[in-house]
């Protein structure tokens, strides 16, 4: 296999909490193959207590081991991976039962329930929309709606992977898979190639967006700019670089819920005094640095020694669940 | 239990009357919240939903509350209510607007759920004007403001 892709999995190793499909606050966990062979396999369970997360392909002896999903991704013509698979999503849709509608409508709706129904639209569907007359695109361009979107679309969590070729990122969805659903294959939603760069360790994703970095050439210099990228509707935001006198920075996305605001965060990334975070707050475009003093006393650090990589995780919340 | 067997009579808007049990009839909210308030009377008149429509938001309930009723097996009858719900609300496109109405009215938050996303899966593929078509919507757009909203989301239009 040559130089081909390198498929992520943004999910990988992840276990995330799946309100929509778990009631009873189960964890389900999601674990895809790293770098991509023919199949791609996804593994998705939901996690008992007694499962074996060391090694997640195994607990399809257990009960507790769920779906295996293959998603056809033959990349064996890579020439054209987006086409191949559009030939598969065809296929799938086709034999679905759909009915089929012809000719106008004598009953109308009111807005507030034509606004119920264009909410469980996926957003490329809402851009059509726009187009349907001047009160739509008034209504579907308003931050209300967006914050419904916002709400509809958080109960239908997806699987986003992407992969980078020939200096694009392509960005694919699938459903998540459950419990009960008895699918050994299925077909990704293609949304769009964004270009740029690879660079594994700031391909974050939350909230419907992406953090990545793009080749930009400023001031005659090809230069690595991060930026906000919204796979579902290839809008990028740009972020600043921020700097560091002292030290090399590490860059985190986060979505504060309380604030209901994009957060991105920057550490340091090897630990040496002083230790700052920076807060980027994408709407109000501001930077704020925090200093997070006291961590050497409870660990009775020595300042001389070389220290370790910092790990931060944005968003943690406490919880009880697996207590024995 | 003996709540369970009491009747209650629905009227549609043409005057026909429909004998549901109590549980049936409480899966309306708008129902239930007038059998709350005390409103003691056997037969409630539904007038703005026609008996067509009447008779399947009852089907639909009776189907839920039945459902609901089993113990155990949880996992099968959560299927077969999907398969229910999904032969269910393959409709043509007026009667589906009319459920949705009327699921609206009478809050039936469950009906009014898969209603309202049978018509996002429908038209989620679909272009511009065959959406006006579905929603009896007319372009109030100038050809050149058109022209400038579509190249907005062109990126929208490519397949």
């Amino acid at each position: 296999m040559a130089n081909w892709t390198r498929l992520i999995q943004l999910a990988v190793g992840q276990v995330g909490h799946d309100a929509s499909n778990s009631p009873n606050g189960e964890l389900d966990w999601t674990w895809a193959s790293w770098v991509s062979p023919t199949p791609c396999i996804v593994v998705s369970g939901t996690l008992n207590g007694d499962l074996d997360l060391a090694n997640p392909i195994c607990p399809m002896a257990g009960r507790t081991m769920l779906t295996i999903a293959k998603i056809v991704m033959s990349l064996e013509k890579y020439n054209n991976p987006v086409k191949h698979l559009k030939i598969i999503k065809g296929h799938i849709q086709s034999s679905k039962n759909s009915s089929t509608y012809v000719g106008g409508n004598s009953e109308t709706l009111p807005i507030d329930l034509i606004i119920e129904i264009l909410k469980r639209l996926p957003a490329k569907a809402i851009a059509l929309c726009r187009c349907v007359s001047k009160e739509w695109d008034s209504i579907l361009c308003s931050p209300h709606f967006a914050k419904s979107f916002l709400t509809s679309s958080s109960t239908r969590p997806q699987l986003l992977f992407t992969f980078e070729f020939k200096g694009k990122w392509h960005f694919f969805s699938s459903p998540q898979l459950h419990f009960n659903e008895n699918i050994s294959v299925v077909a990704p939603d293609y949304h769009m190639g964004v270009s740029g760069d690879w660079y594994k360790e700031v391909c974050l994703s939350t909230n419907g967006f992406v953090y990545l970095y793009e080749k930009q050439m400023l001031k005659g210099k090809m230069e690595r700019v991060p930026v906000l990228c919204n796979p579902s509707t290839g809008q990028k935001i740009p972020l600043p670089k921020v700097r560091a006198k002292n030290n090399e920075l590490r860059s985190f996305l986060g979505y504060d819920p309380i604030e209901k605001q994009f957060k991105f965060l920057c550490m340091t990334w090897h630990w040496k005094k002083p230790f700052y975070v920076y807060f980027y707050n994408v709407e109000r475009k501001s930077v704020r640095r925090v200093e997070i003093q006291g961590i050497e006393e409870k660990v009775f650090m020595d300042p001389a020694a070389h220290h370790g990589e910092v790990f931060t995780f944005p968003n943690h919340v406490e919880n009880l669940m697996f207590r024995q | 239990m003996s709540e369970s067997n009491k009747k209650i009579s629905l009227i549609s808007s043409e005057g026909e009357a429909f004998e549901v049990s109590e549980a049936v009839a409480r899966e309306f909210e708008i129902v239930a919240h007038m059998l709350e308030d005390g409103c003691s009377g056997s037969s409630i008149p539904i007038t703005t939903v026609d008996s067509n429509i009447l008779g399947k938001v009852i089907e639909y309930c009776t189907k839920h509350v039945e459902v609901g009723n089993v113990e155990g097996n949880s996992e099968k009858a959560e299927k077969d209510l999907e398969e229910f719900d999904k032969r269910f609300i393959a409709v043509e496109m007026n009667t589906l607007f009319s459920l949705i109405l009327a699921a609206n009215y009478l809050n039936v938050k469950g009906l009014l759920n898969i209603g309202c996303q049978k018509v996002a899966d429908t038209i989620k593929d679909m272009k511009p004007e065959e959406v006006r078509s579905i929603f009896n919507i007319e372009n109030d757009y100038t050809p050149a403001e058109e022209e400038v909203v579509r190249k907005e989301n062109e990126w929208a239009f490519q397949p």
